[in-house]
This record gives structure tokens, sequence and C-alpha cells, in this order.
């Protein structure tokens, strides 16, 4: 993690010009950001003075500081990071900051990642919940939510096989799979050929491929190397089948960009645990 | 030139007309019919696959309309499990699938392993092995009584292997030597480790041919318990068997003791010399460097071949060359190796 020596604190339409621009990339890279708003109850000016300086030495590059239209108030943008990294920063900072024993800090940690939560709902949204003061030494933070559920993601899923009732089994295991916040899009291949000609790799939307290695026209390898080829590849997450218990065919694979490996016959929970662990890491 | 009535080309042009016609109409209704079957058997399975996959995956009953009625629908329910079978390991579903086709498909079976297609009859013994249909081991057994093929004889015994392994070594010990030795390794090798374990303890009533495959077989398995079993065997005076022992040493990528080393050493069987240059590799360095300066003047350019790729792989050809003028000094260096009581490859 890089530290900056001094951050610069934004403020204003600047603010919300990054705020959007972060939000922006939650949605895209599917990495949630925390908003982290602290206030200091006393209005001691010389703890919130001090407090902002540990911070401007404390944060990472792409942490963003910002200062609001109240002068007790100052708050943190943290990308890539949930409350739980939210809370560790609090306790991190409560640590390395002497003064901070000394006045009560109330901090609220609202999760980002709605593309209709506006800056100023969320600052909203986080004094609310601290409306009550607590009176006591250190940082008290709440975790508040923002009511709005996480936007649905569309995931394709493509399984490939040259046996019909075995695509069939596996399209049904699939299609039961319950995981909030995801939508799944199941098509059957009988080849990897037909995989290619088809424009269903074409989307930018996340694709889980479930393949054979043996397929009829174009084996699974030679998919594997296609799909890892394309310039948006990052979103395949690529399983494959396989009978052949060769250590070697595995690292080959793993080495040719495979995700996962099932050696049939499987256990078909085994597959589903998989296939939930690939779609549960989609956000983060 | 022989003289034909013309009524009589005419009849026989007639009679192979309709002959042709009726054997014409013969493949068009076939035809219908295997079309109409391969329908039904498509639109059970469509209907049905929401069924079959509740009734596989979760501890029920299967639903009646999940029963096959007709022969085209016990075809289909075969796709199905054959699929299973050879794609999906999970808890119960192979309780499942034999409880289904003992219950609802084993008279479909039994008709076909009493019928004259050979095809059929081997489909049929197949899938009794693959969905485990015992209530049908009876009607297998009478039927090895008959006379049967190779193929057909092969897989009855790895029906009675499955569903009678315990009693298996014993009833079935003289008949595995009608086996040829690829039939033989893949029986051994597919044997449960009990019933294995038994049919070594029988060694020596068994055939060569098959006391060949069961040595190959336990280099095949990698299984290190039964080395104390190959030290013993070396002791045979079968040289094929004796080539084969080394070659199961050599699939475990374990040293025999010395005794059995060193005997393999100064064959007059190249082959097993050859086998015995392939373990230089797994020697200690010294030993192999001495084993390797003797293999290098063997007659057998093949035994020479080994021992020059040992000495090539290891990046030892400087250490080699003083070792083998000194080991051609001692002529009596191959016994100095051995250990005093002549036990533990370690010692080599």
């Amino acid at each position: 993690m890089s530290i900056r020596k001094n951050s610069e604190v934004i403020e204003g339409a600047f603010f919300r010009y990054v705020f959007n621009l972060l939000r922006a990339n939650v949605l895209r890279d599917r990495r949630t950001m925390s908003l982290v708003l602290l206030r200091e109850e006393r209005g001691d000016s010389r703890i919130a003075r001090m407090l902002k300086e540990k911070l401007t030495e404390m944060l990472r590059e792409k942490d963003v500081l910002f200062e609001t239209e109240h002068p007790d108030e100052i708050g943190l943008l943290l990308p890539n990071s949930g409350k739980e990294e939210a809370v560790g920063f609090l306790q991190r900072l409560q640590k390395v900051c002497p003064g901070m024993e000394c006045g009560p800090f109330q901090a609220a940690i609202l999760e980002v990642y709605h593309p209709e939560l506006t800056s100023e709902n969320a600052l909203a949204i986080c004094r609310k919940a601290m409306a009550e003061p607590q009176g006591q030494d250190g940082i008290h933070f709440v975790h508040v939510e923002s009511g709005l559920d996480r936007p649905v993601l569309e995931v394709k899923v493509s399984i490939l096989d040259g046996d019909r009732l075995f695509r069939e089994l596996l399209q049904m295991a699939v299609e039961r799979i319950d995981l909030a916040g995801v939508r799944l899009q199941v098509r059957t291949f009988a080849d990897g050929l037909v995989l290619s000609q088809s424009d269903w790799t074409d989307s930018w939307h996340p694709h889980l491929v479930v393949m054979s290695d043996v397929l009829p026209k174009r084996n699974g390898l030679d998919v594997l190397h296609e799909l890892r080829k394309m310039p948006n590849q990052e979103k395949f997450t690529i399983l494959m089948m396989t009978r052949h218990n060769s250590e070697e065919d595995m690292i080959y694979a793993y080495e040719s960009g495979t995700d996962g490996y099932l050696l049939k016959p499987f256990n078909l929970r085994l597959f589903e645990a998989q296939v939930k662990r690939m779609l549960a890491g989609l956000w983060s | 030139m022989i003289g034909l009535p013309i009524e009589w080309i005419a009849a026989l042009i007639i009679v192979l007309v309709v002959a042709l016609a009726v054997f014409t109409l013969y493949m068009v209704i076939e035809r219908h019919r295997e079309n109409k079957r391969t329908l039904l058997a498509a639109t059970y399975l469509n209907n049905n696959r929401i069924g079959w996959y509740d009734y596989l995956r979760t501890d029920g009953v299967p639903e009646d309309h999940l029963i096959p009625r007709n022969d085209a629908e016990v075809k289909a329910v075969e796709e199905l499990f054959r699929m299973l079978v050879h794609n999906v390991k999970e808890d119960g579903m192979e309780e499942r699938i034999s409880g289904f086709a003992n219950r609802w498909m084993s008279g479909f079976y039994r008709k076909k392993l009493n019928g004259r297609n050979w095809g059929e009859r081997m489909n049929a013994l197949y899938r009794i092995y693959d969905f485990g249909i015992d209530s049908l081991t009876v009607d297998c057994r009478d039927m090895a009584k008959k006379s049967i093929s190779e193929e057909e004889f092969f897989l009855l015994l790895l029906i009675d292997m499955k569903f009678y392994p315990e009693t298996f070594v014993r009833d079935n010990l003289l008949e595995l030597c009608a086996l040829s030795a690829n039939d033989a390794k893949e029986l051994l090798f597919r044997m449960q480790e009990a019933t294995f374990e038994e049919t070594v303890c029988h060694f020596d009533e068994l055939e060569l041919t098959i006391q060949y495959a069961l040595v190959d077989v336990i280099g095949m398995k990698l299984d290190a318990t039964y080395v104390p079993f190959l030290e013993t065997q070396f002791n045979t005076k079968d040289s094929e068997l004796r080539i084969r022992v080394l070659r199961a040493y050599n699939s475990l990528g374990i040293v025999p003791v010395v005794t059995v080393y060193e005997a393999a050493v100064e064959s007059d069987v190249w082959q097993e010399r050859h086998q015995a240059a392939k373990m230089l590799k797994w020697l200690p360095q010294q030993s192999a460097v001495r084993y390797a300066a003797h293999f290098e003047k063997d007659d057998m350019f093949l035994v020479r071949e080994e021992a020059k790729l040992f000495s090539t792989a290891s990046s030892i050809e400087d250490q080699v060359s003083p070792l083998v003028a000194a080991a051609a000094e001692d002529e009596g260096w191959l016994l100095d190796t051995q250990s005093p009581d002549g036990k533990g490859g370690d010692q080599i």
C-alpha cells in the first residue's frame, strides 16, 4: 500500500465531482467504496486540526479527504474498501493519534455501491445517524445503510460439453443457484467452435465459462487460449472439466489461464460451490 | 451359349424387383419406427428432466411419470443414467440409480441378456455393471455357463467381481486364465483392495499370463506395500516374471534390496540388466556411478545407452571417468557393495 506524504483536502463542487467519478469506478470494477464522516462533538478546533493533519499523513494515494460546509466535520472516501476496512482504518487512527482520546468523535461509515446514491444523500444519511452525541472520549462509529440494494449484476454463463444431457444437467444446476444481486443468463454449447462463432462473448458482462477439455471441433484448451487473448479477457472466469487425472495437464491448463479444475466424475455440490464462490467474488 | 427362355428371365427379374421392393419397404418401416422411438425418448427426457433432476439430487421416491412405460423410454433413462455414471459422483446418487434400475429396468435387460443379438447382450452387461443391477446377477451367472464370447466373459467377470467381491477369487480363480493379458490387467486394476490382496495370496495358482499381469498391475497401482512380495517373486526361474518384477520396481521408484539388484546387474538376460540400469537414478550417487561404469561396458547397446543417459542427466561425467578407471582395477567391487546380511536396498 502506498501512502502519500500529505493529502490534499477537497471540498464543495470538486468533492461532488470526485465522488461521482469514484462511484462510477465502483460500478465498473465492482469494488465497494466506503464513505466515512467524522465529527468532533465538543467543537475543539485544536483536536479537529490535529486529526486532519494526522489523516493527511495516513491516507493511501487513492483515498480522498474532504471537508464539508460544517467546520467540525471531516470526511474520507476509501475506494476498494468495505465497512470492515473502514473500521480497521478508524481503529488504526485512534491508536496512532495520541490526542484522539481527549475528545469524543463520532464516525459514520457508509458503503457506496449504488448509482443513484449522490454525495449529498450520502452525507445526509451519515449525519442523521450521528444525530445523538455520545459524550465519551475516543471514536464511536456506526454503520449506516443507504437503503439502496446492491445493483443486480448480469452474469453470462456458458456451458460447453459434447454430451447434451450433461450440458442440460449443469444448466439446471447453475440456474438453481440463488445469489443476491446476481442474475444469470445461461447458454449451452456443444462445441467450442459454436461459442467462438457466436456473439455471446462480445458484451461487457462478467462471464463464467464451464467447459470440457475435449470437445468435437474446437477443444477446451483452444477456446481457453482464444478467450484469454481477447482484450477484455479479465471478465472471463473459466472452469475446466476433464477426465484426465494428469498433473501435467492441470499445470498446463492453469498456466494457460483456467481459474478452476474439475475431474470427471465430480460431485455436483462441489461444482455448485465453486460456481457460487466465483460469483460471490465478482463484488468485493 | 446357354439358351434361357425369356419367360424365366422375366420371372427372375420380377422376383428380384419384388424382393427389392419388400426390402425397401422393410427399411422404410424400420426407419420410421426408429425415428418414432427416438422422438419418444427425446420427448420423455424433455418432459421429465426437472423430475429426474429432483429425484436424483434429493432423497425422495420417483414420481409415476418417471417410470418408463416402453422400450424407447427405457433407452432414454439408460442414456440419462449412462451420462450420470460417467460424469457425476454424488452422495446417494449411485444408490438411487441402482434402486431405480433394479425396480424398473431389470426386465428390459433380462430380455436383452437372453436375446440372440450379441451387441444387445453386451450393452445389457455394460448397463448391469454401470447401474449396479444386482437383481440380474443370477441371470449373469447362468449366462456364463453358456457359450459366450471373450468380451461377454470379461464383462461377466467384472459383474461378478462387483457384486460378489468376497467370493470372487474362490469362484473365479481358474477362470482368470481364459482372459487376455490386457483384460486381465484391467480386471486386476479394477479390483477392490481386499480382493486384490486375496488374488496375490493365490499367486502360485495363477496361470503365467495372469501372474505377469498381476505384477504389472502392482507397478501401475504404485502400491509400495507389495515390495516384499515382489522381492519373493524375483527368486523365480522364469525370466519374464523377473523382468516384470524389476519393471514394477521401476514404476514404484523403489530400489530393490541389494541381493535382487545385484542379481539383475549380473543377469544373463539383457532385459533384466536394462531394468537395473533404469534404476540408476534411484540409487545413492556413489553406487550409481559405480554401476553406471559397469553398465557402460555391457554387451547390449540399450543397457549402455541407459547408463550413458543416466551419466549425462546427472551431470556426473567428470566423476565417472576416474571411478571407471578405479573400478576396472578392482574386479571384485560389485561384491564389496553387498551388505553383510544381504538385505536393505539403502546399502547398495
